[in-house]
């Protein structure tokens, strides 16, 4: 996944759920309180009820904020074929196999562009699995809204 | 009645309303997921369309809404593969069908970003593959959908549900082709072709041709051994035709091995980079190629020598990763290796550097 698509992601649902979190919190108190000035069972079945919601939104809360990019940065590997000196830089455009890149800072002879490749931060490939969220409103929200992945 | 049978007949329809709320809950779940991911694969389309659009404009000069008319154009092709109720020459008419296609794709991309050198028309072309690919997935995946929706098919909403993992690998594959091939950065196919680029260093090649188009051969000698080289000629992305040059070589030389390099699929659990030995061609495609080679090398008994780079899907279409960069250093070695051990001094031997050779010159 992008950057941008995790920031997306996360500025767009963790409000949500925030406030279904806040909101579950605040009923699950005052029926917590309502049970302990009653003692009617039902209070306290709805407060169960409503701690299993609870939970649910937070382990959400959880999965997204776990979600990170991980930046994938591309490198250009050079190296001195004379004396075996290497060094990896910043992928410039334009870089190519073979290409001289300036002098071997120990031996003087040319660096040559050995490879290009990207850096392995996470070792991980990047997750396209969407996330648990509630039926429908999920498949809604991601559709029309239209997120905006760049690049 | 009494109370008791009253009572086990409420709690008998509750369970059956359990049962079935149950099982539409499961398919509410299914059709969710499913809906889930189309709206990503949607989405991965459209970024990768507009990629396209502004990677075109770099090299247009033709207005906004032309350039989007006619990309719109080239990802709706369809390439229709020959009739196989007779079987008998199909491969010579899938080349046929392959080269009229890959060619006119290339011309009308070369019109479109008439400013683009020759390497910028071959990156695009490949853009333009992964995005009509993926454009095509989606359509296909919603498509399937749809009818499972029209139908109200359980079985078919669960096993386009099953099926998810998988496209989803493909999409994620398709999207790592849309950014190497949009900046030219060499990808993890782009092994093979590493390979036999590096070797033509290391072992100083002392001529060069180009028999074919899009395809170069290196000729080395190596402790008396006659090596050709062949790889697509780059840094643009092109895959070359190496039956083509092996068949020029085969017609120059007696050649006693031919060594294929080439990224291979790894299994789930595989490490990636690991360097495999096998007999046969490695070569991926749709197997025009790979039938002419292996023709070619039955006709006159050469025997068939495959290095494999083991990679993921993801990997061997996104750009190349340090493992595989590093594996690919190390199959420089192993052919190098394999050419001492089996190609008798005083012989030639052919190695073939398979794969996109977008990013290696
Ligand atoms: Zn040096």
């Amino acid at each position: 996944m992008g950057e941008n698509i995790v920031g997306s992601l996360k500025k767009k649902w963790l409000p949500v759920y925030g406030v279904l979190a806040a909101a579950t919190g605040v009923l699950l108190v005052g029926l917590m309180y309502l049970y302990a000035k009653t003692g009617a069972n039902d209070y306290s079945m709805a407060a169960m009820v409503d701690s299993l919601f609870l939970l649910y939104i937070l382990w959400s809360i959880y999965k997204l904020a776990k979600l990170e990019f991980k930046p994938r940065k591309v490198v250009t590997l050079v190296r001195c074929e004379k004396c075996g000196y290497s060094e990896e830089r910043d992928y410039a455009r334009g870089d190519y196999l073979f290409k001289v890149k300036g002098q071997c800072p120990k031996c003087g002879a040319p660096l040559l562009v050995a490879g290009i490749y990207v850096k392995e931060a996470g070792e991980e490939e990047p997750d396209f699995t969407p996330l648990p969220l509630p039926t429908g409103l999920a498949t809604f929200i991601t559709t029309f809204s239209g997120l905006k992945r760049g690049d | 009645m009494d109370g008791t049978t009253y009572d086990l007949i409420v709690t008998m329809i509750v369970l059956m309303l359990f049962a079935y709320l149950s099982r539409e809950l499961e398919v509410m779940r299914a059709i969710s997921e499913i809906e889930g991911y189309l709206a990503l694969f949607k989405q991965s389309r459209d970024t990768a369309f507009q990629a396209l659009l502004r990677s075109l404009g770099r090299f247009s000069s033709l207005d906004r809404k032309m350039v989007e008319e006619k990309a719109s154009q080239l990802i709706e092709i369809a390439v229709i593969f020959p009739v196989n109720l007779d079987p008998y020459g199909i491969v010579e008419k899938i080349r046929h069908v392959l080269r009229v296609e890959e060619k006119e794709v290339e011309e009308e991309v070369s019109s479109i970003a008439s400013r683009g050198n020759r390497v910028d028309v071959q990156n695009l072309t490949n853009l333009v593959e992964a995005v009509r690919a993926l454009n095509y997935l989606y359509k296909l995946v919603n498509h399937y959908y749809l009818i499972a929706r029209k139908f109200k098919s359980l079985w078919l909403i669960l096993q386009l549900n099953a099926l998810l993992p998988f496209l989803s690998e493909e999409f994620k594959a398709l999207e790592g082709a849309v950014k190497a091939f949009k900046n030219g950065l060499p990808i993890g196919d782009s092994a093979g072709p590493y390979v036999a680029a590096k070797l033509a260093r290391i072992l100083g090649a002392k001529r060069r041709y180009e028999p074919v188009p899009d395809t170069e051969v290196f000729y080395a000698e190596m402790g008396g051994r006659r090596i050709y080289l062949a790889k697509a000629k780059g840094p643009g992305g092109t895959v070359g035709r190496l039956d083509e040059a092996l068949e020029w070589i085969t017609g120059r030389d007696d050649v006693s091995l031919i060594v294929s390099v080439d990224a291979a699929l790894k299994l789930e659990g595989e490490e990636t980079g690991l360097i495999s030995h096998g007999f046969g061609v490695a070569m991926g495609g749709v197997g025009v190629e790979r039938f002419r080679i292996e023709e070619i090398a039955t006709k006159k008994k050469i025997p068939l020598y495959a290095v494999l780079i083991k990679m993921s899907e993801w990997e061997a279409s996104s750009i190349m990763g340090e493992k595989v960069y590093k594996a690919a250093d190390k199959a420089v070695e192993v052919v190098k290796q394999v050419l001492e051990h089996k190609v008798k001094p005083g012989t030639a031997a052919v190695v073939l550097g398979v794969g996109n050779t977008i990013g290696v010159p």
